[in-house]
């Protein structure tokens, strides 16, 4: 027997004991039971940081189930704003393995849903004190407002997080994400998007490495005109890794997506991002670029990019571009040639290199401070 | 007895295995500025390079002294903390490092180096504005990055902005009046001329007698096929301008 059907055994055993969340998590084991769990040789999505990574047998423990603490700066949810802790929601179905295994260990789901119209002014917290798994739904009614901060805790053992968010007409959304603490245990997310007629969805994400850590996102402009933005700084150091797997699905007509990563690996590091763009014969007029640049600070790290663009329909502008490189010999020269030495040089040009993906709103939150100190600069 | 700030014996350097200084020898007094001259090729530029440390540039044979002290094998920061300053000829764009953030960084390591209180930031300030004003720079480039987006001219005053500020002993000037409109030229020279003082040598590397209608030099060297071929005052530059290089160089 394979260590992934033992761990699938283990699992199917584990979360099929009963439970105040069996509505909840029959569908996924279901599915579960059906198609089983892959093996790493067979995805190649998971061709650097293998799956089996993430088939945990300390997510099976009485206390995986960890529920984030929710709540708006200042204490009280605003008008307009609910949120409800649910055994009994329909979950969207996630196709991804590990998204089962997530919604067959989680025992509530967390749901916060903003009614249409509504523009909230204060920001709200979703923070993941402790490892484990989770799930999130936010809904954006249509032409509502909000912004996120969420952060990820340092992982003490496993963890499996989900978060769905969907942006009705109109809606707008910032999202900020950190997810920087390191950690000495594998770590798995998956955050999906769905938007909207002209819908809006910024999202700022910031992560390093674990043993391993593994950041899937997909973003799916469903609606026409719907728009997103992924600012991205992505940091491998020790000996720790992290995938960054970013799809962006273009739907609908008129769609529009920028992303900007920027990745950083050193020591033992390894980092990989793929980027993913895929232009469906619906997205006619869609508009898409992505920019990945990679900085290599020792040899010893190393960088896997793969920029991805699919596109099936004509009349659509699109640009990817990936680079991969060391610091810049010439501009190290200069700055040491007015007296400033080879380690405050190399520190001061890796600095401007993360400063670049730090959006205003990222900084006022201390992100970049807190990304120099992983990189200690 | 005049003391030679900037001492250089029999020089010979290489790039990529290629001899492309052979023999060169220069001094210069403290107190004097001297010019470089040369065609295309002479080795003008990999002398500026060969002092400022470059990797790349192979230093075979010779000795180079700064106030007396060995400058070859010394780390770049520490030929710059010895008190030797390169204007590039072609100044880096560092986009992200704000030109304030280097100005201060470049300030404080010598302050380091040589054991001195450093500026406070009011003080840093406060002498960066006054330098940034003699030379027609908008204090708002100071918060742009180094170099970035900069036109020509505004880089070359960038350089002498940075030569003021960090008061080297010894200036290197690497064709700073090329690319220059006459406007741009005569703050640069200013510039220049303000940093003419008895504790100093310059060595200004240029290809055409116009930057020395501005700044006159005590001596003129013409350098050609990695060697100093003949040295005179400021009358030979003006003789090299009207005769070109090649009464001097075939004889060579």
């Amino acid at each position: 027997m394979t260590a992934n059907n033992d761990f699938l055994s283990r699992l199917l055993e584990y979360a099929s004991a009963p439970s105040a969340a069996d509505a909840l998590r029959a569908p996924a084991l279901a599915e579960l039971r059906r198609h089983g769990l892959p093996d790493s040789k067979k995805i190649e999505a998971f061709k650097y940081t293998p799956i089996t990574a993430y088939y945990r047998s300390d997510l099976l423990t009485s206390d995986t189930a960890a529920a984030p603490r929710i709540e708006f700066a200042g204490g009280r949810t605003p008008a307009g704003v609910t949120i409800t802790q649910t055994t009994a929601a329909a979950i969207p179905a996630e196709s991804h393995p590990l998204a089962r295994i997530n919604a067959s260990l989680i025992d509530s789901v967390t749901v916060v849903d903003v009614a249409a119209g509504r523009t909230v002014k204060e920001t709200l917290h979703i923070d993941h004190a402790s490892s484990g798994c989770n799930r999130v739904i936010v809904r954006m009614g249509g032409k509502s407002r909000m912004q996120i901060v969420e952060r990820h805790a340092r992982v003490d053992r496993a963890s499996n997080r989900v978060i769905q968010i969907s942006l009705a007409a109109d809606a707008r959304l910032y999202h900020q994400r950190t997810e920087y603490e390191p950690g000495e245990q594998s770590a798995w997310g998956l955050l999906h998007a769905t938007l909207g007629d002209g819908a809006v969805y910024d999202l700022d994400h910031y992560l390093c490495g674990s043993k391993p850590r593994r950041a899937d996102i997909v973003v799916d402009l469903r609606g026409r005109a719907a728009s997103t933005s992924l600012t991205a700084g992505i940091i491998a150091s020790q000996a720790h890794a992290i995938d960054s797997y970013v799809t962006i699905n273009h739907f609908g007509r008129d769609t529009r997506s920028r992303q900007l990563v920027h990745g950083i690996a050193t020591d033992k590091g390894q980092l990989t991002f793929n980027g993913r763009i895929e232009i469906h014969p619906s997205a006619g007029g869609s508009d898409a670029q992505l920019t990945n640049r990679n900085l290599l600070l020792m040899p010893t790290a190393r960088i896997n990019t793969k920029p991805e663009l699919e596109i099936h329909t004509r009349d659509v502008a699109c640009s990817h571009g990936a680079t991969v490189g060391a610091l810049d010999a010439g501009q190290l020269f200069y700055l040491r040639s007015r007296g400033i030495d080879e380690h405050a040089a190399r520190s001061l040009l890796t600095r401007a290199f993360l400063s670049r993906i730090v959006t205003e709103a990222a900084m006022q939150l201390g992100v970049e401070t807190a990304m120099q100190s992983i990189l200690e600069l | 007895m005049t003391k030679n700030l900037l001492e250089i014996e029999d020089l010979h350097a290489s790039v990529a295995g290629t001899p492309i200084l052979k023999g060169l020898s220069l001094s210069i007094p403290a107190g004097e500025v001297h010019a470089l001259m040369g065609p295309n090729g002479s080795g003008k530029s990999t002398l500026a390079y060969v002092l400022a440390g470059r990797e790349g540039y192979e230093v075979t044979a010779g000795r180079v002294r700064i106030g007396g002290a060995d400058l070859l094998g010394l780390a770049p920061e520490s030929r710059a903390h010895l008190g030797l300053f390169l204007a590039f000829q072609y100044p880096i764009e560092i986009p992200g490092v704000s030109n304030m953030e280097f100005l201060k960084s470049a300030l404080d390591a010598h302050h380091r180096a040589s054991g001195t209180e450093p500026l406070s930031t009011i003080e840093f300030m406060k002498r960066v504005r006054s330098v940034a004003a003699d030379l027609a720079l908008n204090t708002e480039f100071l918060k742009r990055g180094v170099n970035e987006g900069f036109s020509g001219g505004e880089k070359k005053r960038n350089e002498i902005l940075q030569l003021l500020m960090l008061e080297p002993k010894v200036a290197v000037l690497d064709e700073t009046d090329s690319g220059l409109d006459i406007d741009a030229l005569k703050v640069v020279s200013a510039g220049v001329n303000r940093f003419r003082d008895p504790g100093r040598a310059t060595l200004l590397i240029t290809h055409y007698q116009r930057l020395l209608d501005h700044i006159v030099p005590d001596r003129v060297h013409v350098l050609s096929d990695g060697m100093i071929v003949r040295s005179g005052d400021a009358g030979l530059a003006r003789e090299l301008e009207s005769r070109g290089y090649g009464w001097l160089t075939d004889a060579a």
